[in-house]
């Protein structure tokens, strides 16, 4: 088998954010244990950029660890919460969270066993992804070789284990527009994840996309009316 | 009423982007800038500026000619035309120093002396002068005219004990000053 | 003997790993050099321009000090003279004159360009004083958390054309990632852990107003300044800096379309989106590197010193070099996106890539970025002195009620133009 500087990578930051996740729930400093989530955040990120998915990192990124776990640390601060004294008084919150973990793994293990080439017996999750990356259709595999990729973009050289699959122009032509910009950047041997990803939302999800967003924006104007005080008062 | 409500001015829309007036901010500054590094800055030559702006450059132009009368430097002891040292170690200026500056250790006139009735002269008269914040209430309390405050400021110590002027130091920076009241004359 | 060393040079850098290596480390040279020695060149600049706008001369007296020749002459006097005499010299003659004409009769100035070095051998050599009542291991973390994200953000920007070696093409970037704008903006959203966890565990009051302070500003303007982007990666279609650059060298800067398609109706017409959304992400950047009018967490008449008040020495010099990196970036990100980065513009790119050997034509555009990022420099010292401080309620009304519409607006605006103007 052969093994590559991504595998490692991905092995590193996958123990790195069980590791900090972890030391979020034992850390008894409220401070400390938003920091740990941030910086598992930021594992989680990097995880996805050794996936390729550079868009969903840097989501992960700016969104978690820029702006929400801010407001988290701004929150535990500006509050002043001392330490924990105690985590596990009641018994009945102890059992409940555990069920909910349960159910959480439960659908997450679903969800990993049925993803698009996960029964494939392969050693490393990336060539899983890599396997993955054919049933968004970009284009066929004919032959995986080296041969092919390298050269064209330096993404390919560092990255060997993610080799992009050939590709077939007879193929994608069928899915996108010859003048697309998506069409032109996988004609160049690039992976554009965030052209992939706002075409997928904006068209298989449209709806769904849609509905999330108004839901949010109720949610804030909710908010904003909540928290404003009664005129005349 | 005691006070006026003042309304606030009414803008029009293009005032309240505030960009007129940002811009406008901007090539006003820049304006002056431009004015500073040609040399052409307002009060140049009131300020005896040098270079690029007003600014007079210290160490190499001075402006001691300027000085008004009543500049305070540092603090000096004075001895009169007629030689005696002026103070007579009332301690005045050592009560009224704001600073604390002032130490002065009170000696009497031997017998004997010409100036025997002033009866009292420091033994040793001290200003810290890194205590010192030239305020001048020394001058004002000193009922004899033995302690003024000269012109000059240029004062550099290069260690603790320097800065501390004794009583020789401060007669030295002093010097005789003319045109005193002579109030132990002889007819007294 | 040199023979067998180029052949190896040649083996190595056919192996396009290993050239790939190489020529990353030399990039990650260049950048880090630049963005560093940025800190002490906008330091100087700062004070320089505040000087001449405030009609002073600025820094002007640290100098290479003469007083190393003393030892040529008497101590107490003046060295030149003695060191003419050391030499055998007349007081007046040719050589001294000149000498005199070169201000060498003194400490050598050097426009003052040494005040950079001498504040930061300052900062190195001053007590570092960590008060007993901090929160120590985020107190010591804090400035790092400050400095890191500004200069790990640098990493992205193209800062000169494709280089073409007998090798491959090296581009001039870093890390050419495709997501090059929210890879910045996702870091340097990180740099408000530094100022909050400095507030915090300064364990002191306004400190820690300071860090509240900046966090809500710093989240508040994130949004005005993620949003005034889409139109402008809309007009690009890409998200890729290098290519951004290059489109913009082909067919006009952005908000400068005089040449190739920049000459068209439909990007005349797009200068309305285009200029709203260069004002507001420029009002942002200023937001986001905490500079005036919007240096609300360090608002010395309401806050002291802000999250900075209890440090000392070299930490506190890396929240300024934060400051300082974040103003690089940010104008760096602002020169990318608007002004053409590294294109020199008016078709001389094209001009000089048919006329001229490759790498001239990259050093060009090297030289040419570096004058932008100059020029930028000198318009924050600009703004700082003719712009007052901002209430804390106007920034964040500025933030929420004006620049948050105002670019939900612009997209709009511009996809409306982009659909139907064609």
């Amino acid at each position: 088998m052969d093994i590559f500087a991504s595998d490692i990578l991905f092995y590193i930051f996958g123990a790195l954010a069980v590791l900090l996740s972890l030391m979020v729930v034992f850390l008894r400093n409220p401070v400390s244990s938003a920091m740990m989530m941030a910086l598992s955040f930021g594992a989680v990120a990097a995880i996805m950029f050794g996936l390729g998915a550079h868009f969903l990192g840097i989501l992960q990124i700016l969104v978690y660890s820029g702006a929400i776990m801010v407001l988290f640390a701004f929150i535990i601060m500006l509050l002043n919460v001392k330490e924990e004294s105690s985590p596990l008084k009641n018994r009945w919150s102890v059992a409940l969270g555990v069920l909910i973990a349960a159910l959480f793994i439960g659908q997450l293990s679903g969800i990993v066993f049925t993803l698009p080439g996960a029964g494939e017996q392969c050693g490393c999750p990336l060539a899983n992804a890599e396997k993955a990356w054919d049933d968004l259709q970009i284009g066929q595999t004919t032959e995986k070789t080296a041969e092919k990729t390298v050269c064209s973009a330096f993404g390919n050289v560092v990255r060997p284990a993610i080799q992009l699959p050939a590709i077939d122009p007879a193929l994608s032509a069928a899915k996108f527009d010859k003048t697309s910009n998506i069409r032109k950047e996988i004609d160049n041997g690039e992976f554009p994840d965030t052209a992939l990803l706002g075409n997928t939302l904006y068209s298989k999800y449209n709806r769904a996309l849609v509905i999330t967003g108004l839901a949010l924006l109720v949610a804030s104007i909710g908010v904003v009316v909540l928290s404003r005080r009664p005129s005349g008062k | 009423m005691a006070f006026k409500t003042v309304k606030r001015p009414k803008l029009s829309i293009g005032e309240r982007f505030y960009l007129k007036s940002v811009l406008g901010g901007l090539w006003l500054t820049l304006k002056h800038l431009i004015l500073a590094l040609l040399g052409k800055s307002r009060n140049k030559k009131d300020m005896a500026g040098t270079q690029i702006g007003v600014t007079m450059q210290y160490p190499e132009t001075r402006w001691d000619d300027h000085l008004p009368e009543y500049y305070r430097g540092y603090p000096t002891l004075v001895k009169g035309e007629d030689g005696r040292e002026r103070c007579v170690s009332c301690q005045l200026c050592e009560f009224i120093c704001p600073a604390r500056a002032i130490t002065i250790t009170p000696g009497e006139i031997p017998e004997g002396s010409s100036w025997d009735k002033v009866e009292k002269a420091p033994k040793e008269f001290q200003i810290d002068m890194l205590r010192c914040i030239y305020c001048g209430m020394c001058e004002e309390a000193c009922p004899e005219q033995a302690i003024f405050m000269s012109q000059d400021y240029l004062l550099t110590p290069m260690n603790k004990e320097e800065a501390i002027h004794n009583k020789a130091k401060l007669y030295e920076l002093g010097g005789t000053k003319k045109g005193l009241i002579n109030k132990w004359n002889q007819y007294k | 003997m040199i023979d067998s060393i180029l052949t190896f040079c040649d083996d190595v850098l056919s192996n396009p790993v290993w050239f790939y290596v190489i020529t990353l480390l030399i990039k990650l040279v260049i950048c880090f050099a630049v963005t560093i020695l940025f800190i002490p060149v906008s330091v100087y600049i700062e004070r320089r321009v505040a000087a001449w706008i405030q009609d002073r001369v600025g820094p002007n007296r640290a100098g290479i000090p003469l007083t190393i020749f003393r030892r040529f002459g008497a101590k107490s006097d003046l060295p030149f003279k003695k060191t003419l005499d050391y030499f055998g010299l007349p007081h007046d003659g040719k050589i001294a004159n000149i000498c005199r004409y070169l201000r060498l009769d003194k400490d050598i100035p050097i426009f003052g360009l040494v005040q950079p070095m001498v504040d930061g051998g300052k900062l190195f050599l001053k007590q570092d004083f960590t008060p007993p009542f901090v929160r120590r291991l985020y107190f010591w973390i804090a400035p790092m958390l400050v400095l890191a994200p500004p200069l790990m953000t640098a990493a992205v920007i193209p800062f000169a054309g494709d280089l073409e070696t007998s090798y491959g093409n090296v581009n001039m970037a870093v890390a050419n990632l495709s997501i090059g704008p929210l890879w910045v903006f996702a870091l340097s959203s990180l740099s408000v852990y530094g100022l909050v966890l400095a507030g915090w565990s300064s364990n002191s009051k306004f400190p820690f107003l300071g860090g509240v302070r900046s966090s809500a500003q710093m989240i508040s303007y994130e949004i005005s300044m993620g949003l005034s982007i889409i139109p402008v990666l809309m007009i690009y279609g890409t998200m890729d800096l290098s290519n951004i650059v290059s489109y913009q060298a082909d067919n006009g800067w952005l908000v400068l379309p005089l040449w190739g398609d920049g000459l068209s109706a439909e990007r005349w017409l797009l200068m309305i989106p285009v200029v709203i959304s260069f004002i507001i992400f420029l009002t942002s950047v200023f937001a986001e590197a905490n500079r005036t009018p919007f240096d609300m967490s360090e608002c010395e008449t309401d806050l002291v010193g802000g999250y900075h008040t209890e440090y000392s020495s070299m930490k506190f010099a890396q929240f300024f070099m934060g400051e300082y990196a974040a103003m690089i970036v940010g104008s760096a990100l602002v020169i990318t996106l608007f002004l053409g980065g590294w294109s020199i513009g008016f078709g001389i790119d094209a001009w000089l890539n048919e006329n001229v050997a490759n790498w001239v034509a990259v050093l060009c555009q090297f030289i040419v970025y570096v004058l932008k990022l100059l020029f930028f420099a000198f318009f924050f010292v600009w703004v700082r002195w003719t712009l007052p401080r901002f209430r804390y309620d106007q920034v964040m009304k500025l933030g929420w009620l004006v620049f948050f519409e105002l670019a939900v607006i612009n997209i709009f605006i511009t996809a409306a133009i982009l659909y139907f103007v064609k």
